[in-house]
């Protein structure tokens, strides 16, 4: 049975006086893996970076609408350390911070001020094994993060997300600075990832959208034009603008 | 063909002319250094650091009102410049980035680097030697704290723009506040840069003479009272090399040696540290 974790509702967002989102409504389910596809500059990423309001950073932008969780407009949350602390998020490139990887993992439960030591531990090793890094880095926790490769890199930056326990993971293309190795790894990773969490994924490869989603949504231009369980909009798109985007005819 | 040749003739006079301008450049900075330190080395000795000068005439004597007043005005004019240049560079990297009075400090800030430091010392003179009534070491090292901050900020704020944006927002979309942010992923990963430009800038000053000349003056006595005037290395050397006698000049010589040893190891160490930390990345 698919619980709705997050409902967007007629969302729109505004870069100066540009238009970058148009009406958009959209429900994300609790332990399942949605996936964004669409074209560069469709939106997509815009619109991952509005569940954890990282458009506030910067000036000029503009909400509409809304997304609802737990029963609150997130656009219109005053805390959002609360906020980001509940939805996590992973980038492109592996964003390791300048110290150990256990210091890494632990950021933030520190940010939430957890003290116990113990606890952190248990935290710490706890999220390392979710990212299945746990094997690879158990002897070398408190050496500098910077020293993984890559892919392990990415599965640390996964860990520290894990480690607040989110309700939800936001992936903006996870795996477009990575080898095809990594790549697979990461995968793997996130079709477990869903029995702890909720993953909304932006990914410009349409493989991967198909392997590893439950449903997928297609932009278009800011538009969300369809927005279906993974095998039904690949197999029997309803929006003949779909068909010709997953048949690589533009895009 | 004959185009080919006439080709490797211009390249060939344009390749002689810079190595020679390359090595007529060369030639003075070595040439510099080689008799700073040979008529330098021959001058230290245990007084040079342990004593105080002689009475003019008499030989013996040493420095050491010199080395410690230089060393006070120095470290009071870092504890004045260093945080008041990496607090402005941060302002300027990240709070204030977008802010268009940031950019014209920043460009304010890049003028003052060339500002010709006895400007600077004039200045001083005016808002804190002539008020007081007297030279003291507190003007001189708010002089070069002066020469100090623009320098710092401006590696500070550069080495805090290299920093991405996207380990920023990492930390952010962890829940951190800004301060946090800054605190444990910027200045963390910008150690090394900060860290130079603090060693570079102190090694600016340290050679500074102009800026004291009308500040801190000069004391041919011990004090280690900033609230007069203070001797310092460089007007003393400025004032031995001009002086009649020749145990001044052997101690200027000397002065001279320490001073350039010094800079050129804190300008080996800034250099290493900045090697070191791009090739690791």
């Amino acid at each position: 049975m698919n619980q709705v974790l997050l409902s967007v509702k007629d969302l729109n967002f505004f870069y100066g006086e540009t238009q970058i989102l148009h009406n958009i409504d959209l429900d994300i389910y609790k332990n399942r893996t949605t996936a964004l596809i669409g074209p560069s500059g469709c939106g997509k990423t815009t619109f991952l970076r509005c569940f954890n309001r990282m458009h506030d950073l910067y000036r000029n932008n503009r909400y509409e609408g809304e997304i609802l969780y737990k029963g609150e407009n997130i656009l219109k949350v005053k805390d959002l350390i609360e906020l980001r602390s509940k939805i996590g998020m992973v980038f492109q490139r592996p964003t390791p911070f300048p110290m150990s990887i256990f210091d890494n993992v632990a950021y933030g439960l520190k940010l939430k001020g957890v003290k116990d030591k113990k606890k952190i531990r248990e935290r710490v090793e706890k999220a390392l094994v979710g990212a299945a890094l746990w094997d690879e880095v158990k002897d070398k926790l408190y050496s500098p993060a910077l020293d993984l490769s890559g892919g392990q890199q990415q599965r640390m930056v996964i860990a520290r997300a894990l480690a607040v326990e989110p309700d939800i993971i936001l992936f903006d293309e996870p795996t477009s600075a990575l080898d095809p190795i990594a790549t697979s790894k990461i995968e793997e990773l996130l079709s477990n990832l869903k029995k702890i969490t909720t993953i909304l994924i932006v990914t410009h490869n349409m493989q991967q959208a198909a392997r590893v989603s439950d449903f997928t949504a297609f932009i278009y231009k800011g538009h969300l034009i369809e927005f279906e369980e993974t095998e039904k909009l690949f197999t029997n798109p309803k929006e003949e603008l779909t068909e010709r985007y997953i048949t690589g005819r533009f895009g | 063909m004959d185009r080919v040749r006439k080709r490797k003739l211009i390249n060939k006079i344009a390749l002689g002319l810079s190595v020679f301008a390359a090595f007529l450049g060369l030639f003075w900075l070595v040439f510099i250094i080689v008799s700073v330190l040979s008529k330098g080395f021959s001058a230290i000795n245990w007084s040079l650091f342990f004593k105080d000068p002689a009475p003019p005439g008499f030989s013996g004597g040493g420095l050491r009102s010199a080395f410690v007043g230089q060393g006070i005005i120095t470290i009071v004019a870092s504890l004045i410049g260093i945080p008041i240049g990496i607090m402005g560079g941060t302002f300027l990297a990240e709070y204030g980035r977008n802010f268009k009075f940031s950019r014209l400090v920043s460009d304010i800030a890049d003028i003052m680097v060339s500002l010709p430091s006895i400007v600077v010392g004039t200045f001083v003179y005016s808002i804190m030697v002539r008020p007081m009534g007297h030279f003291s070491g507190y003007a001189g090292a708010f002089a070069l704290a002066i020469i100090m901050i623009p320098t710092i900020l401006r590696t500070t704020e550069e080495m805090l723009n290299l920093v991405p944006w996207e380990l920023r927002e990492a930390a952010f979309a962890l829940g951190a506040p800004y301060y946090k942010v800054i605190k444990d992923v910027v200045y963390r990963s910008a150690a090394a840069g900060l860290f130079t430009g603090v060693l570079l800038g102190v090694a600016r000053v340290a050679t500074e003479t102009a800026p004291l000349l009308f500040t801190s003056f000069n004391n041919p006595f011990f004090t280690v009272n900033p609230n007069q005037s203070m001797p310092s290395l460089t007007v003393t050397i400025y004032q031995y090399a001009m002086g009649p006698y020749e145990e001044w000049h052997r101690l200027a010589w000397a002065a001279s040696f320490v001073i350039v040893v010094t800079v050129l190891l804190l300008s080996i160490a800034g250099r290493f540290i900045i090697n070191r930390r791009f090739s690791k990345r």
